[in-house]
């Protein structure tokens, strides 16, 4: 379909210019600062980049690898699981006011401040990460499913009921299609929360990923470490988000932007 | 011609309401009697909220009713084949054109069924679109592919729900054209809802006008076509005209029953009187 307004030309590369400013702009403040060791200069952080790819080499791989899986695992599990009980409380009464309750009241307590009492019931290790990131996705993932089979639009139901009678699976199919498009921006703010517990986590109770190489970095005071592990963080969740969205409309192409 | 044909639905005595929150039962509907023959159109007009949308959704089961019957098929008892539309398309965004159109359990067991969905596009103009989806459509398409899905699966009544309400004046002209065409081809019982009395008369044999609270039919016109000249000609019609807007006139006094309206047609009246 040919669009009719499109973004002007010179718009679109807005987002490449006001990355070089950023640049500048905290080359300034280290220069004004003049302490590196609190506010590092961009040379310093390239030469933190370089030494976590070149000089300490495969050691970052293994780091953003680990920590990406461990998002994805969790995000799956998480996000399985929602869909599954999402469904289940927003069409049975029983589930709803049994373990809907009980979501709702679990829900309110901040997957952050689990990470303590995780660690001493499952110690340093991978369920702990993956549990705790499926336990962020897990609420947002089946709020959003709850509300959207909720809020399907019910002449979708009755069109169904008209054209294809007693076919109870396509009755359950339309009541997921219609409501797809609301649950996946609850699966879309997840991809956001999984790499936030990612980080979280592997602060607390790991010795593996980004989040174990920041928190080792300040500890052995190298802020320049420490601002080039978050860059590889936030390039990996922009990169998830990214092919998300890739993977989505490639599988859906139905989806309305 | 028209009277010989078998009955197809027979509404009697039809009570239909719903509790509201505070328990107390509103009636939306009382004693409502239709007959709709094979083949025929009937229109139901009346004011907004008197409870158009409630008849048809209780036809199609999808709102029980409180007494009353409701019965399709008198004498032989046969599952009707009901197809809905309603004012703003319900095409599934996840199925292309031509999923879509040949959604319906009847067509499905129809071999060419592919064929029959192309028919139905080139008899709506809209053909060469059965890969797209309805995102990718106008409205007034999306319109028109949705009467064309509830054609085939071939009802033996098509509710129409304010089809062409979000339509503008253009597409709408239009797509009550291809409409009555179809819908007179394959003989398809037809009941319209809608507040436009041009469509109503346009597309009908009957008109019945829901009015009072409870509602209940307070008049029926029988709509004759024949004079008026070809599909065309007819909305230029003087006698279609003059019809049109004695019925407007009539929606307009029930709809001054209830509301503001009231005292400014009173206004006007006094204003005539001196």
């Amino acid at each position: 379909m040919k669009k009719l307004v499109s973004t002007p030309r010179n718009i679109s590369y807005l987002g490449w210019v006001i990355v070089p400013i950023v640049l500048v702009f905290w080359e300034l403040i280290a220069i004004n600062i003049g302490k590196p060791k609190i506010f590092p200069r961009l040379a310093n952080i390239g030469a933190a980049l370089y030494f976590f790819f070149f000089v300490k080499e495969g050691l970052v791989y293994k780091d953003i690898i680990t920590s990406f899986i461990r998002a994805l695992a969790g995000f799956y599990i998480g996000s399985l699981l929602g869909i599954i009980m999402g469904i289940s409380t927003a069409k049975s009464v029983f589930f709803k006011y049994s373990l809907g309750r009980l979501f709702n009241f679990l829900r309110a307590v901040t997957p952050v401040a689990l990470v303590s009492i995780v660690v001493l019931w499952f110690g340093i290790g991978e369920f702990a990460q993956i549990f705790l990131i499926s336990w962020g996705v897990f609420f947002t993932v089946w709020v959003s499913v709850d509300l959207g089979i909720n809020k399907v639009d019910e002449r979708f139901i009755w069109v169904t009921k008209t054209l294809r009678k007693d076919d109870k699976l396509e009755l359950w199919k339309v009541y997921l299609m219609s409501s797809f498009k609301v649950w996946l921006s609850g699966l879309k703010t997840s991809i956001g929360i999984a790499f936030i517990l990612v980080f979280v986590g592997e602060l607390a109770g790991a010795t593996t990923g980004l989040g174990h190489r920041i928190s080792i970095a300040y500890e052995i005071g190298r802020p320049d470490q420490v601002v080039s592990g978050l860059i590889l963080l936030g390039g990996l969740g922009a990169f998830s988000n990214y092919g998300f969205n890739k993977l989505i409309t490639w599988i859906f192409p139905w989806i309305e932007k | 011609m028209i009277m010989n044909k078998q009955t197809f639905i027979n509404i009697s005595n039809v009570n239909i309401g719903y509790a509201r929150s505070d328990g107390s039962f509103n009636h939306v509907i009382k004693d409502l009697n239709l007959t709709l023959k094979i083949g025929e159109s009937v229109s139901i007009l009346g004011i907004s909220g008197i409870g158009k949308s409630t008849l048809l959704h209780s036809i199609c089961h999808f709102i029980p009713i409180e007494s009353g019957s409701i019965e399709f098929f008198p004498g032989i008892s046969k599952e009707p084949r009901i197809s809905i539309v309603f004012q703003e398309s319900t095409l599934f965004p996840w199925l292309t054109v031509e999923e879509n159109i040949i959604y319906g359990d009847w067509i499905r067991q129809n071999p060419d069924k592919i064929d029959m969905a192309n028919k139905l596009l080139a008899d709506f103009r809209i053909p060469n679109t059965n890969k797209l989806y309805p995102k990718q459509l106008s409205g007034g398409m999306k319109q028109r592919v949705d009467i064309a899905r509830a054609i085939a699966n071939k009802p033996d009544i098509l509710i129409l729900d304010e089809p062409f309400g979000h339509l503008d004046y253009q597409n709408r002209l239009q797509s009550e054209s291809y409409l009555l065409k179809v819908i007179r081809e394959q003989e398809i019982a037809t009941l319209l809802v809608t507040h436009n009395v041009e469509e109503a008369l346009y597309l009908s044999d009957y008109i019945y006008i829901l009015g009072g609270k409870p509602a209940t039919i307070t008049k029926e016109i029988f709509v004759t076509n024949t004079k008026w000249g070809s599909d065309d000609e007819k909305r230029f019609n003087e006698e279609f005209m003059q019809l049109k807007k004695s019925i407007e006139d009539t929606l307009l006094k029930e709809f001054s029953k209830y509301t503001e309206l009231k005292n400014y047609l009173n206004d006007k009246e006094d204003i005539k009187n001196k």
